[in-house]
């Protein structure tokens, strides 16, 4: 230890350094050209197993704990429940009625924005491990038909909202790009005025996302809480898919367009099931 | 070898846990790099560079976990590395802060070389913005799980060491 302290860093020590520095770049400019350099058996099956093995495991304990503390509380609910009960009892009564009354309403707005589309439902079982990149990880790949670019969507609290895209697809897992992300992009319109502008992220899913290129004259029309959708010129996502609600906005002197935040729609920190949509082969 | 094998399974370890069981983060939804933590003990107590090697196998691994291209960690990993093993050889180890020191030293050299390597390579990099309040909270929170891996990790040690010191008679 004493001699280390006073002879320095060997030769070697810089010589491994230098071959795996560089032997990184090399595979960093081997791979920002072609992304698909590793064997797609050992990506999809090895990682996206052992990714659900993980997210399995902590299920079932996560799952083992819960039912414990659940014990303790069945009592004070079973209690609770004989007084809502009788509140129940009389609400029965109502509820035929709503639920006759919401069947008409429905068929009368076509609250489906996508109904001839075909939905795969899939979990999020894992996300990126860095904090650089945003990426989530579900449980279905090309074994179940998602492709890349595939947009995805999510339902939360009656909303129907964008949550991203597929990036990466693998044998039974796929990678999400999210719409937080700093490099995720769509075509997105002011659902009120229909002006067309894109959507952009800022990289972390507490921060909101950008809606660029929105002209200044929008500026007397705008409000807070205005619905921003997707307007599907970019091809990628269908139209009409609810991205967010205006936040703030502000005017920026030296540029044409206004600078606005918009918070998602879709609350992607609790997120645990996404829909990915197959709009069926391309025309 | 056994240094190497041991020191990156345990740094992919706590990359599979970072992407699932930490998954939504601590502070602000800001995952702890547990993976670079275990490297840093690791070419921190292998001056032969070791712990150097062990980080490119890992970073590899983070790599294919993570929606960045091949190469990208493995750059920033074996980069931390060596500086962690340059370190080593100017200071000894103590209970909390060289460890801490070293955790958010390499957070930061990570930070400005992600911002080198998107000049270089723009392809789908993303970089750290090193001015975020989010970069702020992961700096801290590395150094003190830098720190607690130290810790835990100085108890396995011998496991992690190239030729581990033998009792004299």
């Amino acid at each position: 230890m004493k001699n280390s302290r006073f002879h320095g860093p060997t030769r070697a020590v810089h010589q491994k350094a230098a071959v795996c520095l560089i032997l990184s770049l090399a595979i960093l400019f081997v791979s920002t050209k072609t992304m698909a350099r590793i064997p797609d058996i050992f990506k999809g099956y090895v990682i996206g197993g052992l990714q659900k093995s993980f997210a399995a495991v902590s299920s079932f304990f996560s799952r083992s704990i819960g039912a414990v503390s659940q014990l303790r509380s069945i009592q004070k609910d079973y209690e609770a429940l004989l007084d809502k009960m009788q509140d129940y009892e009389l609400r029965e009564r109502d509820f035929a009625v709503l639920k006759e009354e919401n069947q008409r309403l429905k068929e009368l707005l076509d609250l489906s924005s996508l109904p001839d589309t075909k939905k795969i439902a899939a979990h999020v079982i894992a996300r990126d491990p860095s904090n650089t990149y945003s990426s989530l990880v579900i449980d279905k790949g090309y074994d179940e038909g998602i492709k890349k670019y595939m947009p995805v969507i999510a339902y939360q609290d009656g909303i129907e909202g964008l949550v991203g895209k597929i990036i990466e697809v693998k044998a039974s897992t796929s990678v999400l790009q999210p719409l937080y992300d700093q490099r995720f992009f769509a075509a997105a319109r002011l659902a009120k005025t229909r002006t067309e502008g894109m959507i952009n992220g800022q990289g972390f899913r507490d921060s909101p996302l950008n809606l660029l290129y929105i002209p200044k004259g929008e500026m007397d029309q705008l409000k807070q809480g205005d619905v921003v959708v997707t307007s599907g010129l970019d091809q990628v996502f269908p139209p009409e898919i609810m991205v967010g609600r205006v936040g703030n906005f502000r005017l920026n002197e030296f540029s044409s367009s206004l600078v606005i935040d918009v918070q998602p729609g879709i609350d992607l920190s609790r997120i645990e099931y996404v829909f990915v949509i197959d709009k069926g082969p391309s025309e | 070898m056994k240094s190497i094998l041991i020191s990156s399974a345990c740094a992919i370890l706590m990359l599979f846990i970072q992407s699932t069981w930490l998954s939504h983060g601590i502070v602000l939804g800001i995952i702890p790099d547990l993976a670079l933590s275990v490297l840093l003990f690791s070419s921190f107590i292998n001056k032969n560079g070791h712990g150097i090697i062990a980080a490119f196998i890992a970073g590899i691994v983070a790599d294919m976990l993570s929606a960045s291209p091949l190469g990208y960690f493995a750059f920033l990993f074996s980069s931390c590395a060596y500086l962690a093993t340059l370190v080593s050889y100017v200071t000894e180890k103590d209970v909390f802060v060289i460890p801490f020191l070293l955790g958010t030293g390499a957070t930061v050299v990570m930070g400005f070389l992600s911002r080198i390597v998107v000049l270089f390579f723009s392809a789908n990099i993303h970089a750290y913005k090193i001015f975020s309040a989010e970069f702020g909270v992961e700096l801290i929170m590395n150094g003190l799980f830098t720190g607690l891996i130290f810790f835990l990790l100085s108890f396995v040690q011998r496991f992690f060491e190239h030729g581990p010191r033998k009792a004299l008679p």
